[in-house]
């Protein structure tokens, strides 16, 4: 059991934690509220996205961002997951705010230093964000921005994420938001939203105001590039999950599904032909239970279907 | 070539995956093919009933002395198909799904799934025929998979396919050719590990001891370092 999980399930009535026995904490502070009800809502899908995450996003000498959210802590656990059954290393380099990923990555560490021994933790620093079990504030996005080091892969979460009228991101906590947009507007080579189906459509929550937008002066103030999920890099693929439709629990979702889809693939209509977007690849993924892929609708797509029709 | 040699080389084929049709499909399945008391004439009722003609007419497709009508021929090109997935064990395939390039975008095209199974068709169409080497009940391992180096598209390392949408017990997992021998090894483990060892059916440790399953593997003919 990972060392964070067994610290907080060690809380006695009195109300104080003692962790091996050389110091105690008062329990009340050491819950992540936020995370452990969060890992009960919908804990196959979330394992669905970090199953194809693991598999299909992350290889040898990655360089990665993770962000805070159960999902990530599944995601962590996969990576995990992946080296140990695979009986191979794969040397990473995980940046992240999240404690639970350090904990993790920690317990790997402890556990089999022979596949995790070089893996490299780098925490951002910041203001611990105690419901979150992860660090906010601005010293934490100063960090997540730092040009230290240069992410190959950012994967950041929603607490609600919807694409009718135009694209809304919204997370639970206001002091979040300055590290969320961190994530999604910093320099990488590819950008990766990771949100199950039950967050689809919702919209209510603290708007991060992320947007489309690849225009724009690097050094400008405007909010609408500063704020841009495609600004600083060519490549963002948002990953969300497809339950079959007879599914007793989650089947009811896809009607919404289909609508988000709807509603992405009208976002991006206008953006076939325009030449800024020329480089960008912007994706919608939709995987099944297994993480497998069982759609994706991108702009290369559109763009590869418009030229078809214009030569024809 | 000559109309003459054609219906000679059609009438060839026909007489083939009718036999082989009639002993994967209709007859038991431990049966090989070079049986010569194989109860064929038990058979030929229900191999008509499945193709859809008397039985007279069967009989003279089996001993290759007609030619068989265009959608006769269809519906036996189908029916070997299945055939040979019987030979795997499976009644279907489906397509799973790949791993893929990361550097290259869009490789989750909507037409994949479509391509990849017109592969695996080619695939089992060339498939020799000999008995498997070890069934999932003889070895009492939860699943079967057979491995295959084939010609995959350029952006696609690895591709997966399973009898069963949901609970899949057979897998197919073809793997580029384009790579090394060492490499397709890696790659095709890589692509088990992240759909087939995924499967409900196969439990976290099925793949990872159950030796057997590396009876299938089969590297491409110019690297036979056969392991397992």
């Amino acid at each position: 059991m990972p060392t964070r999980q067994r610290q907080t399930q060690q809380i006695p009535v009195d109300g104080v934690t003692h962790i091996n026995g050389e110091f105690a904490v008062k329990s009340p502070s050491t819950v992540p509220a936020w995370v452990t009800q969060c890992s009960q809502l919908a804990p196959r899908w979330k394992q669905a996205l970090s199953r194809h995450a693991a598999s299909h996003l992350i290889r040898y000498g990655d360089v990665i961002q993770l962000g805070s959210g159960t999902t990530f802590n599944s995601l962590m656990d996969e990576i995990v997951d992946l080296q140990v059954k695979g009986k191979k290393a794969l040397d990473l380099i995980i940046l992240t705010s999240n404690l639970q990923i350090l904990a993790k990555g920690r317990d790997a560490q402890i556990t089999d230093p022979s596949i995790f021994g070089t893996m490299q933790i780098v925490l951002t620093g910041g203001a611990l964000q105690v419901s979150l079990d992860s660090l906010t504030g601005e010293y934490a996005a100063k960090g997540v921005r730092f040009d230290f080091i240069y992410p190959r892969t950012v994967f950041l979460g929603a607490a609600g994420l919807s694409f009718r009228d135009q694209m809304t991101i919204t997370y639970q906590f206001q002091d979040e938001i300055s590290i969320q947009v961190a994530y999604a507007t910093r320099p990488t080579e590819h950008r990766v939203i990771l949100c199950d189906h039950t967050k689809l459509g919702k919209r209510a929550a603290w708007n991060a105001e992320l947007t489309l937008e690849a225009l724009g002066n690097p050094k400008s103030i405007d909010t609408t590039y500063t704020k841009s999920l495609l600004a600083h890099t060519n490549k963002c693929t948002i990953i969300t999950t497809l339950p079959n439709a007879n599914d007793p629990q989650d089947g009811a979702y896809v009607k919404t599904i289909e609508e988000e889809e709807k509603a992405f693939l009208a976002l991006l209509e206008p953006l076939i032909l325009s030449k800024e977007y020329a480089d960008k690849e912007l994706a919608l993924r939709l995987v099944g239970p297994h993480g497998e892929v069982k759609r994706e609708h991108s702009l290369r797509a559109l763009r590869d279907r418009s030229k078809k029709l214009s030569k024809s | 070539m000559s109309s003459r040699v054609e219906d000679f080389v059609v009438r060839k084929e026909v007489q083939e995956k009718l036999k082989f049709i009639m002993v994967q499909m209709l007859g038991p399945r431990t049966r090989t093919l070079n049986q010569e008391d194989s109860p064929i004439h038990k058979t030929q009722r229900d191999l008509s009933k499945l193709l859809g003609i008397s039985q007279p007419e069967t009989s003279r497709l089996i001993r290759g002395t007609v030619t068989p009508h265009s959608t006769t021929l269809a519906t036996i090109r189908k029916l070997y198909l299945t055939a040979r997935c019987f030979h795997w064990d499976a009644d279907i395939f489906y397509p799973i799904c790949a791993v893929a390039k990361q550097e290259i975008p869009h490789a989750y095209r909507s037409g994949l799934p479509s391509t990849m199974m017109q592969l695996l068709h080619s695939l089992l169409e060339k498939e020799p025929l000999y008995p498997i080497a070890a069934s999932s009940q003889k070895c009492e391992v939860r699943v079967d998979l057979h491995v295959r180096a084939a010609k995959l598209p350029v952006d696609i390392e690895a591709y997966s396919f399973g009898n069963d949408r949901l609970r899949p017990t057979v897998f197919v997992v073809l793997v580029s050719r384009a790579f090394s021998f060492d490499q397709q090894y890696e790659k095709a483990w890589d692509e088990v590990r992240a759909h087939v060892i995924r499967s409900p059916q196969t439990g976290r440790n099925a793949i990872s001891v159950a030796r057997p399953i590396l009876c299938h593997y089969e590297p491409t003919p110019s690297t036979m370092n056969k392991r397992g």
